[in-house]
């Protein structure tokens, strides 16, 4: 047995435990798996009891739906109006089910209405957000047992209960090693950031701060400002939005980001087999695909969360020495491996609800590597 | 390269709950929530709740559940002429004032109900014993807005392109421009001479042509090949969504769609045309 497959067995045991406290957290670093062990928990308590699976998003929901069933469990998904009126006319739901929503769903609504009459064993909160505090504290009035699964570093949701178990990274730090994890930095040109910085400022002055970094995202949020019309608009802001614009248009530089991406990739192409780039968005995908074809570096596909699983799973299973694939955070999240000598190329600035499952996944192949950028801070 | 597609697999059972035809359950908003009242609540304080909370009827429900009737202006003003001349009918139970609403079921298809709608203003969704939405003439409105909404879009962003770029050359010249991307003479179809016997795929190829783009296109359409590609190449994708019915076209989608036809509107009116 593995270090993994042992901190697996201990969370398992916890769970299992009689002691265990009825309402409980789980904190733990990304990438240890844990979500594995959850599955296998929830599908155990189905058996005798409703059980309720809970994310902070529908994309999120959906993978669990997804993954569910592959144990063998009826999964009943509550994931909008039309799913919600289609339960409630239904039959009372079965015990072996196991209901996956998402607190958006259940928080008003013909969704709120489904779980009215609805006790459940066992609920698993899969990272609810601090304002879904309220939804968690008031399911706990009519459950038996809650296992809230949040990031150690985050705040969690419900602070006041109890620790059911932790992993540091210091306790999967021979687990990580499987996963090379590299930071790339780089820095942005000049007219870029003076560029970005001005986008920004105009956005926050409307009321529509973004965190974008992307020239097209900047693009597109400008564009979504002038194409929603704001009642307080200064009359100046629309002029000043197509300036932006026009500038951005004829910025003859490409984006630094971009020319950090094909120089990894460059670097990679002699040590590595093969590049999977993880975008948030299919227009990411797409932006980088037009780059790197014009930077000679051929594209093989792009993934989306529109292909199939077995699709997704055949196109990542063959592909070969010196191929790359641009695909969503959302279609690598559903992969359970890479191949050997995979590279990560992790495209997005932030993290997202995703990276947790593609980490794990990642954790648990060996000569995986993650490649982040870093744009150094110039100001 | 393209986005990868779904690939032709083998045939497999037909799964109906999988298959969504429209229906009731879609024409409620997710965040309706349900008031009700009690049969005893007075006249006035019903309609001060539905003033408050501008709503155009209230489901009268018992203690156990069950709903005897729906309390609407209507069904307050047709119920007048019962009172008694010496009673305050704000003073009196909602009971004495309610009507009857059909109940339908979440599967049944809209154009079924629509009738229903228009004669009452709203339908009841469930059954006496458990009232689960009500569908209202609003919720329809705003149901179908939100369906038709992309087909709009898309139109004015497709003719916004097509006028733009017929602004830039001639018929010749457009002739021309599309045999560089060999969409003439393709065996067993007609001479592709006029943009409008292009698909949106095919005319934006023939706008992103480099040659073309630098020949022509750019006139109208600005310097920055590469930026209008970034900016366009996304709506091939969405209109495939759209009118292949591939895949839930998502908000973000429709914002993406507004905003590129923003973008082409402001190109028109700079080119001349009317904006």
């Amino acid at each position: 047995m593995n270090q993994l497959a042992r901190l697996h067995d201990r969370l398992t045991r916890a769970l299992r435990s009689p002691s265990r406290p009825d309402h409980s957290r789980i904190a733990s670093v990304m990438g240890a798996g844990l979500r594995t062990v959850l599955e296998s928990f929830a599908q155990e308590r189905a058996l005798s009891g409703h059980v309720l699976v809970l994310t902070a998003d529908r994309a999120q929901s959906q993978q669990w739906a997804q993954r569910l069933p592959r144990r063998g469990n009826t999964v009943v998904r509550l994931l909008s109006t039309t799913d919600a009126l289609h339960i409630l006319e239904q039959q009372p739901a079965r015990a072996d089910q196991i209901l996956v929503s998402s607190y958006q769903t259940i928080a008003h609504g013909p969704g709120a209405r489904v779980l009215d009459d609805l006790g459940f064993d066992l609920v698993v909160h899969d990272q609810p957000r601090v304002q879904d505090a309220g939804l968690v504290r008031s399911l706990a009035g009519k459950t038996a047992h809650s296992v809230v699964l949040h990031h150690l570093r985050e705040q969690p949701a419900v602070p006041e209960w109890p620790l059911l178990f932790g992993l540091t990274r210091e306790d999967i730090g021979g687990i990580s090693a499987q996963l090379q994890i590299q930071e790339c930095s780089y820095t942005a040109e000049p007219e870029e950031r003076e560029l970005r910085t001005a986008a920004w400022r105009v956005l926050s002055e409307m009321g529509r701060p973004t965190g974008q970094r992307e020239i097209p995202q900047l693009v597109r949020a400008l564009l979504g400002a002038i194409s929603v019309s704001l009642p307080v608009e200064p009359w100046s802001q629309p002029h000043r939005i197509w300036e932006l614009i026009d500038k951005f248009e004829s910025l003859t530089v490409d984006e630094s980001r971009l020319k950090a991406l094909s120089e990894t990739l460059r670097k990679e192409a002699a040590v590595r087999d093969r590049a999977v780039i993880v975008v948030d968005k299919v227009q990411d995908a797409h932006y980088i695909a037009q780059y790197l074809e014009r930077c000679g570096f051929p594209v093989r596909s792009i993934l989306s969360s529109r292909i199939s699983d077995d699709v997704r799973r055949a196109e990542f299973s063959c592909l070969r020495a010196g191929e790359t694939v641009v695909a969503t955070a959302a279609t690598c999240g559903a992969q359970d491996n890479w191949l050997p000598k995979t590279t990560l190329i992790w495209w997005p600035h932030q993290a997202n609800a995703f990276m947790d499952r593609i980490l794990d996944a990642a954790n648990s192949t060996e000569g995986v590597k993650l490649v982040k950028f870093h744009e150094q801070d110039q100001s | 390269m393209t986005e990868l597609d779904q690939q032709p697999s083998p045939a497999v059972l037909l799964d109906p709950a999988a298959l969504k035809f429209v229906c009731v359950g879609e024409l409620v908003p997710d965040d309706q929530e349900m008031h009700t009242v009690p049969p005893g609540t007075r006249a006035d304080e019903a309609l001060a709740l539905m003033q408050r909370h501008r709503f155009d009827r209230l489901p009268v429900v018992t203690a156990n559940g069950r709903v005897i009737g729906v309390f609407t202006y209507r069904s307050f003003a047709q119920n007048l002429h019962t009172v008694r001349p010496q009673d305050n009918p704000l003073t009196l139970p909602v009971e004495d004032f309610v009507e009857d609403l059909l109940y339908v079921r979440s599967s049944e298809g809209v154009g079924e109900v629509l009738d229903d709608i228009e004669a009452d203003g709203a339908v009841l969704v469930g059954h006496e014993d458990a009232l689960n939405a009500i569908v209202t003439a609003s919720d329809i409105s705003r149901f179908l807005w939100s369906l038709t909404r992309p087909f709009v879009l898309l139109r004015d962003i497709e003719l916004a392109i097509r006028g733009l770029m017929k602004s830039c050359c001639t018929e010749e010249q457009l002739t021309t421009a599309a045999a560089q991307v060999s969409l003439v003479d393709i065996p067993g179809r007609a001479v592709l001479s006029r943009l409008e016997h292009l698909t949106l795929g095919e005319l934006l190829s023939v706008l992103l042509h480099g040659p073309n783009y630098g020949l022509h296109f750019r006139h109208a359409f600005g310097a920055n090949r590469t930026f209008l590609h970034n900016l366009l190449e996304p709506i091939r994708e969405i209109r495939n969504k759209v009118f292949h019915f591939r895949d839930e076209v998502t908000e973000a989608d429709i914002q993406q769609l507004a905003d590129v036809r923003v973008w082409l509107r402001r190109k028109v009116s700079i080119r001349g045309g009317c904006s």
